[in-house]
């Protein structure tokens, strides 16, 4: 409707790319797991030089044209790239504590998890695997979203999976190593395919992520939404744990030590604490769906 | 390159519906000036217009853009894998398709049909080609890219992805889609 644009301006991509932070604990969280997939994130937060690393182009006119559609594409609502950033928003926003964005900002300067430790309750190890399992069913929506397949998605995810790297790739180490691996310990797989096997809709519905994602799961000849969650998961977890083998907890704690202060009896802390205080999902998925943006716009111009 | 944003349909609806309304409202109006006192009348000329905002934005469904193909219609049309190169499919949205093509496990270009029914901006650049290749009007597009037009309705786009997929590269993956499936209506 046009009418909304008295009231309020939509952010463009443009807006919401080059709106993304540069420091701050989900950049030091990201950053930390470079060491599993060395170079292969590196934080794209303007949008026009994401168009020239992506297009390989430099003539400004071009790339001005580039922009222009690409504004247009995620601009149209049935194109699904707002409705994947939503998707990613919302897998945030259920685990987010507020008022916390502004710890660590600071290069150097390190969290003391001791402070937040009244603020902060590791969850069960059910429910923690639920959240994960929810978290990549999360990624799986996104995609249908993002790439527009028809059906269920899931063979079309699985096989693609294979193909994720950058900003996807990165947020899936994230998933593995900050929500399986960090709380749930290296054998946080079997965990998960343990609960799935015995998910039920009331153990959906007592997780935060499931009430906010319920919304995008696929109505047309769709299964049951527990089905279609083990058949989401059980697709990729061969996948996630090729991932994982690359994350070993040790190492991946040593790395978060560089900015979060945290003694070895207190590391199921450390799982609770990224999930509130970060939003992996959403700033890599921002980077994510602009990419597919702009690959599809360089090819409508 | 032109702006995109261009909508071939002439809104003639609107301007009718719009005389319609401003007309509708002025008579009313005036009987209502004659009949009911000042308060009321703002009232009921809010309320009026508030009738003729609803109306206008209902004159969207009128001039809505053609519908772009499906994109499952489109997959046929690519090149298929074979001789080391491997065609993944990336992208596939109303109107759109996207596959990578790769060598031995590296992207060495992008492969994309894109339907311009709605995009005369995009199809402003074929306009002055003079080359066709298998019959179809030729244009680079950016430095990376090369395009057909086909049937005046898709953009066949190859666009380099590593710098050793050249030009000639590009022209030769062109003619490696399914042209003549794409071109004709009813085979798709």
């Amino acid at each position: 409707m046009a009418f909304l644009g008295i009231f309020g301006k939509k952010k463009t991509i443009v807006d919401l790319v080059n709106g993304l932070p540069k420091s701050g604990l989900t950049v030091r969280s990201l950053q930390a797991l470079d060491f599993a997939a060395p170079g292969e994130w590196k934080n794209p937060t303007d949008f026009d030089q994401m168009m020239r690393d992506l297009t390989g182009e430099t003539d400004g006119d071009f790339l001005n044209s580039v922009r222009a559609r690409a504004i247009q594409l995620y601009a149209d609502e049935k194109q699904g790239y707002q409705k994947a950033l939503s998707i990613y928003e919302r897998v945030d926003s259920a685990d987010r504590l507020l008022g916390t964005a502004a710890f660590a900002d600071k290069v150097g300067e390190k969290v003391k998890l001791l402070q937040f430790l009244d603020k902060i309750t590791p969850a069960a190890d059910t429910s923690q695997a639920i959240d994960l399992v929810l978290k990549v069913i999360s990624e799986l929506l996104a995609f249908r979203q993002v790439n527009g397949l028809p059906g269920d998605g899931i063979a079309d995810f699985a096989a693609a999976l294979g193909e994720y790297a950058g900003d996807s790739k990165i947020r899936m180490a994230a998933l593995v190593a900050f929500d399986g691996v960090i709380p749930l310990g290296p054998d946080f797989l079997m965990k998960c395919n343990d609960t799935v096997s015995g998910l039920t809709p009331e153990l959906l519905k007592k997780s935060a992520i499931f009430g906010k994602i319920i919304d995008f799961f696929p109505k047309v000849g769709a299964t049951a939404p527990v089905d279609f969650v083990k058949q989401g998961f059980e697709a990729t977890s061969g996948w996630l744990g090729g991932l994982a083998s690359g994350l070993d907890r040790g190492s991946i704690v040593d790395h978060l030590r560089q900015f979060v202060e945290v003694s070895d009896d207190k590391l199921d802390y450390l799982g609770a604490f990224l999930d509130v205080m970060t939003t992996y999902y959403s700033h890599t998925g921002t980077q994510s769906i602009a990419t597919r943006v702009i690959q599809r716009a360089v090819n409508e111009v | 390159m032109g702006q995109t944003l261009e909508t071939s349909v002439e809104p003639k609806t609107f301007h009718i519906r719009n005389e319609f309304f401003v007309d509708g409202i002025l008579k009313l109006r005036f009987a209502l000036h004659m009949i009911i006192p000042a308060l009321s009348r703002r009232f009921v000329l809010f309320a009026a217009l508030a009738t003729l905002a609803l109306g206008l934005s209902g004159c969207d469904r009128g001039t809505r853009p053609p519908e772009p193909i499906k994109g499952a219609s489109l997959n046929a049309s690519f090149p298929v894998s074979g001789e080391g190169f491997t065609v993944v499919f990336t992208q596939e949205k109303a109107g759109f398709v996207e596959a990578t093509l790769k060598q031995n496990g590296t992207d060495v270009a992008s492969l994309a049909i894109a339907d311009l029914i709605d995009n005369a901006g995009a199809k402003a650049k074929f306009a002055s080609s003079i080359e066709r290749i298998a019959g179809h009007p030729y244009a680079p597009n950016g430095s990376k890219g090369s395009t057909l037009l086909v049937a005046n309705r898709y953009q066949v786009q190859v666009r380099s992805l590593a710098d050793t997929f050249d030009e000639a590269a590009r022209r030769s993956w062109l003619t490696k889609f399914q042209l003549d499936t794409l071109a004709a209506p009813g085979t798709r």
